[in-house]
């Protein structure tokens, strides 16, 4: 494919790459990444709303607690762009797609004319309608700017009230507290990480928080936020009332896909593509969090709006825009965080609830060591994880999944403290022979 | 230079000469003892895991006395480490970008980025990825980009390990070369 002149005369476009990426984060980088793989030199342009060079929104929280600077917070060297030959549009947002036309509109009226188009364009987190929700102190946490805006409103002595008890949630809450900010996190669900953890591995986590200082109250919704010109307190649903500085919405995201939506490509919960990453549009492309993609497990499609699930499908998605042809095995959910030194990792699906049928669990916990681990089983095969403590088998465990393994010959010696991939191959469930060599 | 390792399963038995020379190597003072100016622990990027069970007539493994966690292991002895993977998953699970592939091949680790989230843990199908607890970033194997021979090649005795340097690494009837054994 070679990029024409003709669309720049006939369409009156500004400009004409062979690749548009809207975002500039873990799908964006990884969809240039899945470009080069296949064509070194096509012109690729990376547009984003945000000024800043491609980084880590992972790292946000790292970046309140004074971990990560403005420096280690970037996700590729500040030579990346030129490196990789692509053109950044930053601190511009695309505000229209014409997909039969195949350009894109900036909010400066630039028109930009494409061959193939990723839309990477995540999620935002959700504010809840709540009284008082736009008062100054109360924050999200999401980009780089935003975690500028809470480092500058943290400081010791100051009391924060974070809603929700997710991975932000709860990363933003270590945060704080590493600022010396008194921290209270309310969460509405019966235990912290309703999402990814399961009750027992929630207690230990939620344990681990109140040692060190983190106030948990679950089952507790925040019903309106005080103050006259700014925060000063919050009222809880147990009557309750909070003084606090700074409240942080953790609530959850949703995906942006307004921009999608109005182009006319199909669109459900978020952007629906199949096991291309391609969208309804047969040049455009969508992935990360935005994109409704293919489950691993239960091969229908969902959203893991999680930073590895984003990288790899926008690799994919990449490697297709360039003519290959790559196919999504689909993608589960790995959640990974380290709470004052307990590392907690769980993937797959762990927790098979009372209308889930078939479902076999093993689990270990030995609390004085903080070690915790369950295997979530289905037919002989592993289809979740979680391990607490001993955090190294977890990978082992993820490949396990992903290899559709039956495990049932060796289902003792994975709550072993000392499982690990040796196991798996002394057993010869896995014969791995481009490592393993025989003589 | 393209370095690959493999291991040849047959001829390890598990005497964990390796590791040894692994930690050394990548100890600050390539002594594998901690020194004061720098309080690094060396820490092996290889590691001899044991299966229970031996499927074949490979030498086994002595039980390590009170080396194990709590459980003593015994069974056939397997070196576990990177193999610097075509398609890494640790690489895509990173998010901190410290994690990259090289052109050479090889998945390096910049500690100076790392910090300490195990998503590659998390993702790496081998377990081979190892936690520095003490600086609370992890630790893997880097081919030893700053020596011809990896030290744990150069320093098992049976020839079980093995690296492949050439251009087509993937191809193992190229040069290979083999450790002092």
């Amino acid at each position: 494919m070679k990029v024409s002149q003709r669309g720049l005369v006939e369409m009156n476009l500004d400009a004409q790459y062979k690749y548009v990426i809207i975002g500039n984060s873990a799908a964006g980088i990884g969809c240039v990444e899945g470009i080069r793989r296949v064509d070194k030199e096509g012109s690729i342009a990376v547009i984003s709303e945000e000024k800043m060079h491609t980084y880590s929104r992972c790292l946000t929280s790292y970046y309140i607690a004074g971990v990560v600077d403005d420096e280690k917070i970037l996700f590729r060297p500040k030579d990346y762009y030129e490196k990789k030959k692509v053109t950044p549009i930053l601190g511009k947002k695309v505000v229209k797609i014409f997909p039969g036309e195949n350009y894109i509109v900036l909010d400066d009226g630039t028109k930009i004319g494409y061959l193939s188009l990723m839309i990477a364009t995540g999620a935002s987190p959700v504010i809840y309608d709540i009284p008082g929700n736009n008062k100054p102190g109360v924050f999200v946490l999401r980009t780089y700017e935003d975690a500028r805006r809470i480092s500058e409103a943290a400081a010791p002595g100051k009391r924060a009230v974070v809603m929700g008890g997710g991975l932000v949630g709860l990363k933003s809450a270590d945060a704080l507290h590493a600022k010396g900010v008194e921290v209270w996190v309310i969460v509405t669900s019966p235990q912290i990480m309703s999402q990814t953890m399961d009750r027992d591995g929630a207690e230990i986590l939620r344990k681990q928080l109140e040692e060190n200082g983190i106030k948990v109250m679950t089952e507790t919704n925040v019903e309106e936020i005080i103050g006259d010109k700014k925060v000063e307190a919050v009222r809880l649903s147990t009557g309750q009332t909070l003084t606090c500085d700074i409240v942080i919405f953790a609530k959850g995201v949703r995906p942006n896909i307004s921009l999608a939506k109005d182009a006319g490509i199909d669109t459900d919960y978020g952007i629906l593509v199949d096991t291309h990453m391609r969208t309804s549009v047969p040049n455009i492309y969508a992935a990360g969090d935005v994109a409704e993609a293919k489950d691993f497990i239960t091969g229908e499609r969902y959203i893991h709006a999680i930073w590895p699930n984003a990288v790899e499908q926008g690799c994919i998605a990449g490697q297709n825009m360039a003519g290959h042809d790559v196919e999504y095995a689909g993608g589960i959910a790995m959640n990974s965080v380290d709470l004052f030194g307990l590392a907690s990792i769980a993937v797959g699906f762990t927790r098979p609830r009372g209308k889930d049928h078939g479902y076999e669990i093993i689990s270990r916990s030995i609390p004085e060591k903080k070690f915790y681990r369950k295997i979530v089983l289905k037919d002989g095969v592993i289809v979740g994880a979680i391990c607490i403590g001993e955090v190294e088998a977890a990978g082992v465990f993820a490949g396990l999944i992903k290899k559709r393994a039956n495990v049932s010959r060796i289902k003792e010696l994975l709550l072993r403290e000392d499982f690990d991939y040796a196991k798996v191959l002394g057993e010869g469930l896995i014969a791995d022979t481009s490592y393993f060599a025989t003589a | 230079m393209k370095k690959k390792i493999i291991v040849k399963l047959d001829k390890c038995i598990g005497c964990r000469s390796c590791e040894i020379a692994c930690a050394r190597e990548h100890s600050p003072s390539k002594s594998g003892e901690r020194i004061t100016a720098d309080t690094r622990k060396a820490l092996s990027r290889i590691s001899i895991k044991t299966g229970l069970t031996n499927p074949t007539d490979a030498p086994e493994m002595r039980p390590r006395k009170g080396k194990s966690k709590t459980e003593i292991a015994t069974g056939k002895a397997y070196p576990i480490r990177c193999r610097h993977c075509d398609d890494p998953k640790c690489v895509e699970a990173c998010m901190s970008g410290a994690l990259i592939k090289n052109e050479e091949g090889a998945v390096i680790h910049d500690p100076d980025k790392c910090v300490g989230c195990w998503m590659c843990i998390m993702a790496c199908p081998y377990g081979a990825i190892k936690r520095d607890l003490e600086n609370k970033i992890i630790v893997k194997c880097d081919l030893c980009s700053h020596r011809d021979m990896p030290a744990c090649v150069e320093a098992c005795k049976t020839g079980a390990i093995v690296c492949i340097v050439g251009e087509k690494s993937e191809q193992q009837n190229e040069s290979i070369a083999e450790g002092s054994g």
